[in-house]
């Protein structure tokens, strides 16, 4: 799954395997990372803006507050 | 070992996305954003906050098709974290050193709740490390083996151990919930048993709530492992024991401590789950529930408000102040409580956060039940009628403080709840 990622991530480890040993950084694949860039691009075009200055009207209490 | 420490990034998904938005056709596109801090030990919890300019460290988030890690690190860059093509990624933190440590994890908070593993784990899914178990069966089915694995790994931190707060627990539980941490510092008492959880029996009166729920619950879920606080949720035990959950749910008996949980989410960027209910001695008005779900950028506070918000911020004035008001407070203000409203509030407050988790509720959510004069159930969802799209609510003064600042925002909370506008703000320019 890593696929060329592991070159990039092992070409970056190498300047770093002297650190006595402790923990590297280190790639990863997220599909949710995927998921969420695609429909990114999927909606860049169809954003729906909300116009500046507009403010939301006063908050009405709730009634309710028991357990 | 410096290597010892445990990096979680926290990142709300609405301010993610529209961060990601932004540079979505800008390769080597760097944004950048403040970063609160939570240390617990050897846990950090990097909290990515939308806009405050006094920030002591920000999250360098990075467009990239050429994941190389870092040799060097900035130390006002206290997380690097380079998005790649096709989900790839990689995470640095500068900690102490300009050598870089290890992201390790980043909880995206929002519909799904998810948490994604940089480690060792590599292109694991942490939602699926959990067997489907035989007696959940039903439950996995109808949530989706993927989301249920999700919901039951969440840390839930619950403020109020009382009549709605035991069903609450009890529903979590019954899900496969490993890890609650119940806050309360009330003693049981002989009027508690008519809607409490049943388990509770007259020989637990006297004992504090949290230990005799913990005392019944481990009985019947001894898998589960459950926190006590006995103390008020403003208890500095309280702050460091919640701050360690992924989600909070209020289930208070008054509005003290619903904004201090409320402070608490925003400070940590912690989903709250408030939920109410009310048979009021005022005939106009008529029983119902209310149940709010505020994701980061909002809070009870913006959404719906507190009907007594200016007692609560003078009974959070001091920790003196609060045990007197306890002490002294009218406690018929209520006509009374049936178990029956409480387990309407209550499962509705649940079929909210496995929707959420679900990824079926996408933003923060109010929803008002209420029985007419003919008993019949009326319901509304405040919010849809307005619209919620901003991040952050400016006009709030916890949202637009205190979100994401985590510890180094508690001293910001006294000037929050108990000053005007303009000390607030001095106390921003100068902390």
């Amino acid at each position: 799954m890593t696929g060329n990622l592991t070159v990039a991530s092992s070409r970056a480890n190498k300047s770093l395997d002297a650190r006595d040993g402790r923990p590297l950084p280190t790639v990863a694949v997220l599909p949710l990372l995927d998921r969420l860039l695609e429909s990114i691009e999927q909606e860049t075009h169809q954003i729906r803006r909300v116009p500046a200055g507009e403010r939301r009207p006063a908050a009405q209490p709730t009634p309710y507050a028991f357990d | 070992m410096q290597g010892i420490r445990h990096h979680r990034l926290i990142f709300p998904l609405d301010l993610l996305r529209r961060t990601l938005t932004r540079a979505i056709d800008s390769v080597d596109h760097a944004a950048e954003l403040p970063l609160g801090l939570a240390e617990s030990g050897k846990d950090h919890e990097w909290l990515v906050a939308p806009d405050w300019h006094d920030a002591p460290r920000r999250l360098r988030l990075v467009r990239t098709d050429h994941l190389i890690a870092p040799t060097r690190m900035m130390q006002r860059t206290g997380v690097l974290w380079m998005v790649g093509r096709h989900g790839a990624t990689l995470g640095a933190v500068a900690m102490g050193s300009d050598e870089p440590e290890p992201l390790h994890e980043i909880r995206f908070v929002g519909p799904g709740m998810h948490l994604a593993r940089l480690d060792q784990s590599g292109n694991l899914s942490a939602d699926a490390d959990l067997p489907a178990a035989g007696a959940l069966s039903r439950t996995v089915s109808a949530l989706g083996a993927s989301a249920w694995a999700r919901l039951v790994n969440l840390r839930f931190g619950l403020i109020g151990a009382s009549r709605n707060g035991s069903m609450i627990l009890r529903s979590l539980l019954q899900l496969g919930v490993r890890e609650v941490t119940l806050v309360d510092s009330a003693k049981l008492e002989m009027h508690h048993l008519g809607e409490m959880d049943d388990a509770l029996t007259a020989g637990h009166l006297g004992q504090h709530k949290v230990d005799a729920l913990a005392s019944v619950m481990a009985q019947r879920y001894p898998e589960a492992r459950l926190n006590t606080v006995a103390e008020s949720v403003t208890h500095v035990r309280a702050l460091e024991a919640l701050r360690k959950c992924d989600f909070l749910i209020s289930a208070c008996d008054h509005d003290s401590a619903r904004l201090a949980g409320s402070c608490l989410a925003a400070l940590y960027s912690k989903p709250l789950l408030d939920v109410a209910t009310g048979i009021p001695r005022d005939e106009a008005q008529q029983p119902g529930v209310s149940v709010r779900l505020c994701l980061p950028g909002s809070c009870l506070l913006c959404m719906g408000g507190l009907p007594r918000a200016q007692e609560a911020r003078n009974v959070l004035r001091s920790a003196a102040i609060e045990v007197e008001f306890r002490q002294s407070r009218d406690w018929h203000e209520r006509a009374g409580s049936l178990a029956s409203l409480n387990r309407i509030a209550t499962g509705l407050a649940c079929r909210m956060i496995e929707d959420l988790v679900a990824e079926r509720v996408a933003r923060s959510t109010w929803l008002q039940l209420q029985f007419d004069g003919s008993g019949h159930v009326q319901t509304d969802y405040p919010l849809e009628r307005r619209g919620s799209e901003s991040v952050v609510n400016s006009n709030c003064p916890i949202c637009s403080a205190l979100l994401g600042r985590g510890d180094e925002g508690v001293p910001l909370v006294p000037a929050i709840l108990h000053r005007g506008g303009s000390e607030i703000d001095q106390a921003l320019t100068t902390s």
